[in-house]
């Protein structure tokens, strides 16, 4: 600090006047200017400084036989001198009081011998400059005891024997819930969540330090904490400051991001799904993993390829199409299509487009394709399989019947108009319905029946029942049933065929009336043929075995004639009657 | 003309019971014929028949009666019946004669003492050795 003449001022400290000259103050070359007040002891030097005058050298002559016994006066007078620089002045037999005499606190001190107005010169700047420096020391001794008692960041000093802890600051009184006596009784293990092992060999030699541990706030809440420890001397002990970062939030949004990479990293890599990014020409820029179980083609091989050009060409004017006229919508579906794959075979795939243009990772727009050949093959053959069901359904004149046993869903096709008359109004779709048209002395049968065949799990079944039409009347009929199980083996579908038997059961019926009829002929008309036959027998036994015996045999012949024409009559009946039976068939 | 069979201890009266004329006529030769009765009596209807047995039951003589079946106003079967009520009946002598013979007809017969034969018409000369074989009417046609 360059000082004004006018403003440097000392105070002299002296028993005897006559020991300083004035002229010691006078140096030759020096340009320092002093002014010099001069009092007798240090109780009056203290009196001086405590109304404030201000000071910049305070110059104390003690004699080296007085200095032990001054300790005390010259210890007050350091106290109230602040930042003046003290200087003692002795003779050469004070010199080891003098050298304790800086412990206390003062400057410098100067063998009174020696003294000239140079070394005095000298030694008030060295006194000034040192004092300077120890200001400045103190100033950022302040301004370090106000960072760590300002700091946002949790800091404590431990002593590294006891792990004790000699110091904390508000943000770890803040932090953790202790107050800052509590702190103090406390050992720093009482933090840790878990017995850690920390590095103590770092610890041990001192080294600077990071750990990442668990620290248990007052409330029992855990915190992630990262630890940055460095050795230092607090109050004459080996102590260690501790800076404490919270990174419980840091830490949780760490594991999130991973999580979301995770994630992100199985969609992309083994999802099901191709992604790809394209360019504004539809070029592949980018495509994940997944091209290759997906597609068999390796991501760099796409990449740098146009899409179009490696579309199926039957395929191709409808993507284009799709792709090269305004979308309107940020994400669009492009037709289905077929791409050649890495073993040559075409697949269907179905892609959606997203404009992500604007988003600077991105920058061209997200394919999404999926493959769908199986799921095209699969819907291929339902549809033809179906169609086949449709075309059978329609060509029959049979009644089909498509049973959803889960739903209760019972489907029919036109028959269930054109050949029972019911309307569309009239029929409910479920099997209760279906189930009270069955005439009432066949229902029983009937239930007994399916019971059977689900009990047994039959897949083809046939019964015959009287089924109600519309109008009331019945119509026998025969059901074919096809039973379709599930891989669990329940029940799932029935599909039966009813036909309408009516006519040929009206026919058999009519067959077995006819034959009971014709045996009832047969039996009485044997029986009457008999009787005439019989006679004729008679007769002619007779003639044959007593022709001598017999008188009248012309008679006899004519029994013989009579019971012939009567045998033919009963035989012209029978034709008739059976030729009438005939004509009764329908 | 054949020599009668002579009746050990009583007579045997042969009876054709049917409404049939040449029926009767044949089975009337026949029994001259084979020696079973040189003058068999013969009825066209049942009711008379069974009059002349219920008189005639005098325990003087046997009779062998070649019954029909199927005859106006009282048939065979109620002929049958009504015979099972008269005492004595070991005497009477069935053989029931139908123009074709049903199973179930031989066994309904079985269900009458007086049956000792089922026959189906015309009745042959196997029939008539047959008719003096049956044990209960042998006795009668013994030389």
């Amino acid at each position: 600090m360059a000082a004004n003449n006018s403003d440097f001022k000392i105070l002299l400290v002296e028993e005897n006047p006559k020991d300083f000259p004035a002229s010691i103050f006078l140096p030759g070359q020096e340009t320092l200017k002093f002014s010099v007040e001069r009092v007798k002891s240090e109780k009056e030097a203290i009196v001086l400084l405590e109304t404030g005058k201000p000071y910049q050298m305070i110059l104390v002559d003690i004699p080296a036989d007085e200095l032990q016994d001054s300790k005390k006066q010259l210890q007050e007078l350091l106290f109230c001198s602040g930042s003046v620089p003290v200087i003692l002045i002795t003779e050469q037999s004070g010199l080891e009081q003098g050298l304790k005499a800086l412990a206390w606190g003062i400057s410098d001190y100067l063998i009174r011998e020696e003294l000239t107005p140079e070394v005095l010169a000298r030694s008030i700047r060295c006194g000034l400059e040192r004092k300077k420096a120890q200001e400045q020391l103190k100033e950022s001794e302040k301004n370090y005891r106000t960072l760590f008692q300002a700091s946002p960041l949790p800091m404590w000093v431990v002593d590294c024997d006891t792990q004790k802890f000699l110091s904390v600051n508000p943000a770890a009184i803040n932090l953790y819930g202790y107050s800052g006596e509590e702190f103090l009784q406390m050992n720093i293990r009482k933090l840790w969540e878990k017995e850690v092992d920390l590095n103590e060999k770092d610890l041990a030699l001192n080294k600077k330090a990071l750990f990442r541990l668990k620290h248990r706030t007052r409330s029992g809440k855990v915190l992630d904490v990262e630890m940055k420890t460095t050795p230092v001397i607090f109050e004459g002990k080996k102590a260690r400051l501790i800076l404490i970062q919270n990174v419980t939030e840091r830490i949780k949004m760490e594991q999130k991001l991973l999580q979301t990479q995770r994630r992100f990293q199985v969609l992309i890599q083994d999802g099901s799904d191709l992604v790809g990014i394209l360019n504004d020409h539809f070029t592949y820029t980018y495509v994940s993993p997944s091209a290759e179980p997906i597609l068999h083609l390796s991501p760099g091989f796409l990449e740098g390829k146009s899409l179009l050009e490696m579309i199926h060409r039957e395929d191709r004017d409808r993507v284009s199409k799709i792709l090269e006229k305004p979308w309107g919508k940020k994400t669009f579906r492009l037709p289905l299509y077929r791409l050649r794959n890495g073993k040559g075979q075409w697949r269907w795939l179905e892609t959606i487009i997203s404009d992500m243009r604007k988003d600077p990772v991105i920058g061209g727009l997200v394919a999404n394709s999926r493959d769908i050949t199986g799921l095209m093959e699969q819907e291929k053959r339902l549809k033809e399989s179906l169609e086949r069901f449709q075309i059978v359904s329609r060509a029959t004149s049979d009644l089909i019947l498509d049973y959803d046993i889960e739903k209760d869903m019972l489907i029919f096709n036109k028959a269930i108009h054109t050949l029972f008359g019911y309307s569309s109004e009239e029929i409910r779709n479920n099997a209760s319905w279906w189930f009270t048209r069955v005439h009432p002395e066949d229902q029983e049968r009937i239930k007994v029946r399916t019971d059977e065949m689900l009990r047994n799990k039959s897949r083809i079944w046939n019964c015959e029942y009287r089924l109600a039409c519309a109008d009331g009347s019945y119509k026998y009929v025969l059901e074919r049933s096809c039973m379709i199980f599930n891989a669990e083996g329940d029940p799932m579908r029935l599909i039966s065929s009813v036909q309408d038997i009516t006519q040929r059961h009206q026919y058999l019926e009519a067959m077995e009336e006819r034959n009971k009829r014709l045996r009832e002929i047969a039996w009485t008309q044997s029986h009457v043929v008999r009787v005439p036959l019989a006679r004729l027998m008679g007769l002619m036994g007779l003639l044959r075995e007593n022709r001598e015996g017999l008188e009248n045999i012309p008679g006899i012949i004519d029994e013989v004639i009579t019971s012939s024409q009567e045998l033919d009559s009963v035989i012209r009946k029978i034709i008739r009657k059976t030729e009438k039976e005939f004509d009764r068939l329908p | 003309m054949t020599a009668f069979p002579k009746a050990i201890f009583m007579d045997l009266k042969v009876l054709i019971v049917d409404d049939d004329q040449i029926v009767v006529f044949t089975q009337k030769k026949m029994m001259e014929r084979h020696v079973i009765s040189c003058d068999p009596m013969v009825f066209r209807r049942a009711e008379p028949a069974l009059d002349y047995l219920a008189e005639n039951n005098n325990g003087r003589n046997h009779f062998l009666i070649l019954l029909d079946i199927n005859m106006p106003a009282m048939n065979g079967w109620e002929f049958l019946r009504k015979m099972e009520d008269l005492p004595e009946k070991e005497i009477f002598h069935v053989i029931l004669i139908t123009s074709s013979v049903e199973q179930k007809d031989k066994e309904k017969a079985r269900r009458y003492s007086t049956v000792r034969d089922f026959l189906e018409k015309p009745i042959t000369t196997l029939d008539c050795q047959r008719i003096k074989r049956i044990p209960e009417l042998s006795p009668f046609f013994e030389d």
